[in-house]
């Protein structure tokens, strides 16, 4: 019997230049993932979650680079199976510590986990892969390893799911589409992985790993395309970065007032009253001195005031960091509120008890 | 290894691996400056469309070659026929890399009239004597192999003496990702030329095989031509290279006082004229706003938010920063990072220079001159005249 590729090496016959090629693209893409995320881990360094995150997403596509990079020399330059099981032990290896450093950034999130359980699970498996691979130099252990780094795929599906169901739970607008397009990626990309497994290229032959290969690039580029118009992920922290919200009706009267980490809303004090009567005169003030548009955010060193102007009302949103998100946060509250007073606001009989029900949608847009 | 490969032997392989990833490589350093230069029309087009010139040569060059390593790459006189084919793309591509070039030396006669046109007439004749060579299948050659190596050899000198200036003249901040695209080009140009036939033929005279000559060659180039577009991603963004155009202007007030220190235009900024009111007025009103604006914070929030650091005002975008009550003010039309070092910069400079006579007086008066200089210095990037 003539034994063929994956049983024999190296991989010849027809399918051997395009699946180099092929390979050669996904490593191409996965380092290019990997260079979009330590930019934004270089660039973005006012957040320290942020950068975790952004460390964790490069250290995982270097590791998968590295990966089928060994998996290629496996399968293209070696001579003998022990060889080539050698490279693999070395993609295990590399994909294995990305996707370690991975879950131990990701998991030092308090929003995302409270408890290291994945990195845990996942360092036990680590090590005693490590010590595997050391011993599998000495000894021959065949076809052992590749079983046992199948086990790697439990702890791994249950963080990603978890993970990207968290994130998307978390965030908004425009950062919640582009997560699902994210996440659709992945999907693609594991398929994509598990495809081009032996124990799929056995039965179904190479034209399976052609399509397994072509999926794990798409996967790739999906995720980095995708993810490179992500926002800062630090976004996802906007509803932990608000703290007060006021509606001012024209010429300066506080209307309303929503503290985000109070239970009872709508009660204007006198002091704040008169704060916003002073930001109304600096807007004026501003307009006189400068001709270009509304004023738009206020920064100081711990608060940042985001101002949204409307035909009757002026919306404001205090807040302790300067995100995308709260802009498309203050903008749909502003039309929300203006949709739902439209019979009030142009002849507004300065009763703050007529503005109650913005709590409500106050809360239902946040929530 | 050789018999292993299937039909293809190592050194053909190894060159179809280099060609295609460069070709790959290459488009996407294409497609990330056509990206630039779509998104920032007003900022370094010369530039952006001379590096073009280059990348699209060397994407052209690197194609041509795969297609023809794919169909001919085991037929050993295919060899000659590829690096011809190679010579006359690269000749194509110095003559439009030169005429490019010409749009930046239109103020320097003797470049633009005498030195890139005779770069560009020579190039033209190599390429036409190139082309017959092609066509005949090399049956008729008319240059030797040193001449074609040398008048070929500015599509990589080109770029690098481009780089070197442009890293000369460059600011302090953007100066190691020149170098670092410079060490790119000579890695990228060291591959090449082991990439040449005549070269390849020398190496192999001398032992070495065609299989390490490529090998050498594949990593080389691989190496520089992904270092250069690591640099090209990873380096600020165009809008920090051209963060200048964004200045409009610059104040320094006396908050406690309730005047204008020291006051800097950029350049005369339509937004910055108010419809209906003087330079004074409008300089008033802003000191007025930023003056009111650094307690609203203390009446808005339960506790402290700090001083005031930055006001969006959709066109333009005030940058402050604070000593004891002076407040230093820079507007620009967009929110860089670099502009915020440049006005802790200037602070510095300002304490320092300063420290004397905020010290003495109650009213800080100060030598206007002295700042101007300090201000281009620091802003523009020269001491003024």
């Amino acid at each position: 019997m003539i034994l063929v590729y994956p049983d024999s090496v190296p991989l010849t016959g027809p399918f051997r230049l395009p699946l180099m090629l092929l390979n050669i693209g996904i490593i191409i893409a996965a380092l290019n993932v990997a260079l979009i995320y330590i930019k934004k881990y270089v660039t973005l360094r006012d957040s320290v979650k942020g950068t975790r995150v952004h460390a964790a997403w490069a250290s995982l596509f270097l590791g998968y680079a590295m990966m089928i990079l060994f998996y290629l020399l496996g399968a293209m330059y070696t001579t003998t199976m022990y060889q080539r099981y050698h490279c693999l032990h070395l993609g295990y290896l590399s994909a294995a510590t990305g996707a370690f450093f991975f879950i131990y950034y990701i998991e030092q999130l308090p929003y995302i986990a409270r408890r290291r359980v994945f990195t845990a699970l996942f360092g036990v498996l680590y090590v005693a892969l490590v010590i595997m691979i050391i011993i599998g130099f000495i000894v021959d252990l065949g076809t052992f390893l590749q079983w046992f780094a199948a086990s790697f795929w439990v702890p791994n599906f249950g963080f990603i799911i978890g993970y990207i169901y968290k994130i998307n739970k978390l965030s908004i607008g425009k950062l919640r589409r582009l997560s699902v397009l994210v996440a659709i990626g992945f999907a693609i990309l594991i398929l994509g992985i598990l495809g081009s497994t032996d124990a799929v290229q056995r039965p179904l032959g190479l034209g399976v790993r052609l399509l397994a290969d072509t999926f794990q690039l798409g996967g790739v580029v999906t995720v980095g395309w995708f993810s490179s118009r992500l926002p800062s992920w630090k976004e996802i922290e906007w509803e932990i970065a608000l703290d007060s919200l006021y509606i001012i009706y024209k010429g300066g009267v506080l209307a309303y007032e929503y503290d985000f980490h109070a239970a009872s809303h709508g009660t204007s004090q006198t002091r704040t009253a008169a704060a916003v009567s002073t930001l109304e005169a600096i807007r004026l003030l501003f307009d006189q001195a400068v001709k270009s548009g509304e004023l738009k955010i206020i920064d100081f060193k711990d608060k940042k005031l985001y101002i949204e102007a409307g035909d009757y009302i002026t919306v404001v949103i205090v807040a302790n960091q300067q995100l995308d998100s709260l802009d498309f946060i203050i903008e749909k509250i502003r039309k929300e509120i203006e949709k739902e007073f439209a019979n009030i606001l142009p002849t507004w009989n300065r009763d703050s008890a007529e503005f109650a029900p913005a709590t409500t949608i106050i809360s239902r847009i946040l929530s | 290894m050789g018999p292993l490969l299937d039909t293809l032997p190592l050194s053909v392989e190894l060159h179809i691996i280099s060609a295609f990833v460069l070709v790959v490589l290459g488009s996407e350093i294409a497609l990330v400056l056509m990206m630039h230069r779509r998104k920032h029309p007003e900022s370094g087009i010369p530039a952006i469309r001379a590096c073009l010139v280059g990348v699209r040569t060397f994407v052209a060059m690197n194609g041509v070659e795969l297609i023809a390593q794919l169909f001919y790459g085991t037929f050993l006189e295919s060899r000659m026929l590829i690096y011809l084919m190679f010579l006359v793309i690269i000749d194509g591509g110095c003559i439009s890399f030169f005429a490019t070039l010409r749009f930046f030396v239109r103020n320097r006669p003797v470049l633009f009239r005498v030195a890139l046109s005779l770069e560009i007439a020579l190039n033209s004749v190599v390429l036409a004597f190139h082309v017959v060579e092609l066509l005949s299948f090399r049956s008729i050659v008319f240059l030797p192999d040193f001449i074609s190596v040398g008048t070929t050899s500015p599509i990589i000198i080109g770029p690098l003496t481009f780089i070197i200036v442009l890293n000369v003249h460059g600011d302090r901040e953007i100066k190691p990702y020149y170098r670092f695209i410079m060490f790119g080009l000579i890695l990228l140009g060291f591959g090449g030329a082991f990439h040449l036939v005549p070269v390849e033929d020398g190496l192999a005279a001398v032992g070495i095989s065609l299989d390490v000559t490529a090998f050498v060659s594949m990593v080389s180039s691989i190496i520089g031509v992904a270092i250069f577009l690591g640099t090209i991603y990873v380096m600020p963004y165009v809008e920090d290279l051209y963060w200048r155009k964004a200045l409009v202007g610059l104040y320094v007030l006396d908050t406690k006082a309730g005047r204008i220190l020291f006051k800097r235009d950029f350049q005369v900024a339509r937004d910055m004229e108010p419809p209906a009111v003087s330079v004074s007025d409008r300089d008033s009103a802003l000191m007025g706003g930023l003056s009111g604006i650094d307690d609203l914070v203390r009446e808005m929030t339960s506790d402290a938010g700090g001083r005031l650091e930055f006001i969006d005002k959709e066109g333009l975008k005030f940058m402050l920063s604070w000593y004891k009550q002076l407040l230093f003010v820079v507007i620009a039309r967009i929110n860089l990072p670099v502009i915020k070092a440049k006005l802790a910069e200037f602070k510095n400079h300002f304490i320092t220079q300063f420290a004397d006579e905020m010290k003495d007086k109650a009213a800080i008066e100060l030598r206007q001159d002295d700042l101007v200089i300090a201000v281009d210095r620091v802003f523009k990037g020269r001491d003024a005249a």
